[in-house]
């Protein structure tokens, strides 16, 4: 292969992310509202409703009760995007506090670890103890 | 017969088009590019493309040990092109629609699905772990057809390149005619959606008329806008992981599997298949949103 074709299209990628930055800038992750956030899991979860929800305060980790089903759906902001998922027994692995700060281990992947900034010491205990595996 | 590379001499095209749409996109406002996303495409194109070299002795002894068995010798004749083109469109049809149905092969395709965006650096957003699947399977019967292995390298070249534009939001849709014969950025916005109706379709490369012969088919909605992604989309942008991360999951379950059976399903069977049924396939996920809809439909 040659080494001219290889180093052109590593010039390209810089290029093109570069471009990228220029034209759209670096978006802040945001999860957004509870509206917002149920439309999304109304869309992931066929009959998902609304239930207990936390933002984070720097707003990129929120967890919200499915209140049909009664458990818990973690949403995180990665870039313009959403990644959730249905904390099930098993796929959480460990949940720590302190202070108001939630540290959530998580089994996968891709994502191990969540970190949620509740708006007070005594809402994070509150929601510790929901979460708890 | 020295023949060209169709997806290095089309390179240049493919930046010059990105950059075409990144401009669209920002004055149009219709689609979404976001850096990091398009970083992790980009790097993960180029890697696919020095994996494909580290890895084309496997295709060429592959065609070696067939060769004895090829039932003709059809050589580089003008019509040995274009049917070499169909068949081997055919069988990527085939081979795709595989990659949607056997986890061995989700494990390597699905790095091309894990972008939850949907513009032309997704195109280029290429597995690089293909080595390691039984792909190669599905290029034995143009090989024992007896076309020859530059022909069928180019050919599916041409194939790939064909692909690539169609992973646009920036153009809806062609006249019919075009629309009912050929893949067009709107059948493949269908193919990458993760909506529940849409799942495991249209699976075509260039000509829409195989999912249309055997069932696949699925037209885009103008109620039902395409989400990208796959079922559990990534918490991350990082290539390495973006490339291995169905291969963990894969290897954790194969060896941690109750029977050989099991182990078996696992490698064999749909992606998110388990021997409890706890996890969601894309046939339960459909089931699902169908029992959801019909009791709106009786609650209504």
């Amino acid at each position: 292969m040659p080494v001219l074709y290889l180093a052109g299209s590593l010039a390209g990628i810089a290029m093109l992310v570069g471009l990228n930055f220029l034209l759209f800038g670096r978006v802040r992750p945001e999860v957004g509202t509870v509206d917002s956030i149920t439309q999304r899991l109304m869309r992931d979860i066929p009959g998902f409703r609304p239930g207990r929800t936390i933002i984070g305060a720097d707003r990129r980790v929120a967890v919200i009760e499915n209140a049909a089903t009664r458990t818990l759906v973690l949403v995180e902001a990665i870039g313009d995007s959403l990644v959730t998922r249905q904390l099930t027994q098993g796929f959480l692995a460990n949940v720590g506090r302190l202070g108001a700060r939630l540290s959530l281990e998580l089994r996968d992947f891709t994502y191990p670890r969540a970190v949620l900034v509740a708006p007070s010491e005594r809402v994070a205990r509150d929601w510790e103890a929901r979460l708890k595996p | 017969m020295q023949l060209p590379n169709p997806t290095e001499l089309a390179t240049p095209l493919f930046i010059g088009l990105v950059v075409a749409e990144m401009i669209f996109v920002r004055l149009a406002g219709r689609g979404r590019y976001e850096m990091r996303d398009t970083a992790t495409s980009l790097i993960m194109g180029f890697a696919s493309v020095v994996s494909g070299g580290a890895f084309a002795f496997l295709f060429i002894a592959f065609a070696r040990v067939l060769a004895p068995y090829r039932i003709a010798d059809l050589g580089y004749a003008w019509w040995a092109f274009i049917a070499a083109f169909l068949l081997d469109d055919l069988t990527y049809y085939w081979w795709h629609r595989a990659s949607h149905r056997i986890r061995w092969l989700w494990a390597d395709h699905v790095q091309h699905h894990s972008s939850q965006h949907y513009n032309l650096s997704t195109a280029l957003r290429q597995p690089v772990t293909g080595a390691f699947t039984p792909g190669l399977f599905f290029r034995a019967p143009l090989l024992l057809l007896g076309f020859p292995l530059p022909m069928i390298v180019f050919v599916h070249g041409l194939n790939l390149v064909y692909q690539f534009w169609i992973h646009t939001e920036a153009i809806k849709r062609f006249p019919a005619w075009f629309e009912s014969v050929m893949n067009t950025p709107s059948h493949h916005r269908v193919h990458h959606a993760t909506n529940a109706r849409y799942l495991d379709s249209n699976y075509a490369g260039v000509l829409i008329v195989w999912d249309r012969m055997f069932g696949t088919f699925v037209a885009e909605r103008e109620d039902d806008t395409p989400h990208y992604g796959i079922v559990k989309n990534l918490g991350t942008y990082n290539p390495v992981r973006v490339a291995l991360h169905e291969w963990v999951g894969l290897f954790n379950d194969v060896t941690r599997a109750r029977s050989l059976r099991d182990a078996g399903l696992y490698l064999f069977a749909p992606p998110g298949w388990s021997p409890d049924g706890s996890r969601e396939t894309s046939d339960s996920i459909k089931r699902r949103w169908n029992e959801y809809r019909a009791a709106e439909m009786a609650g209504e």
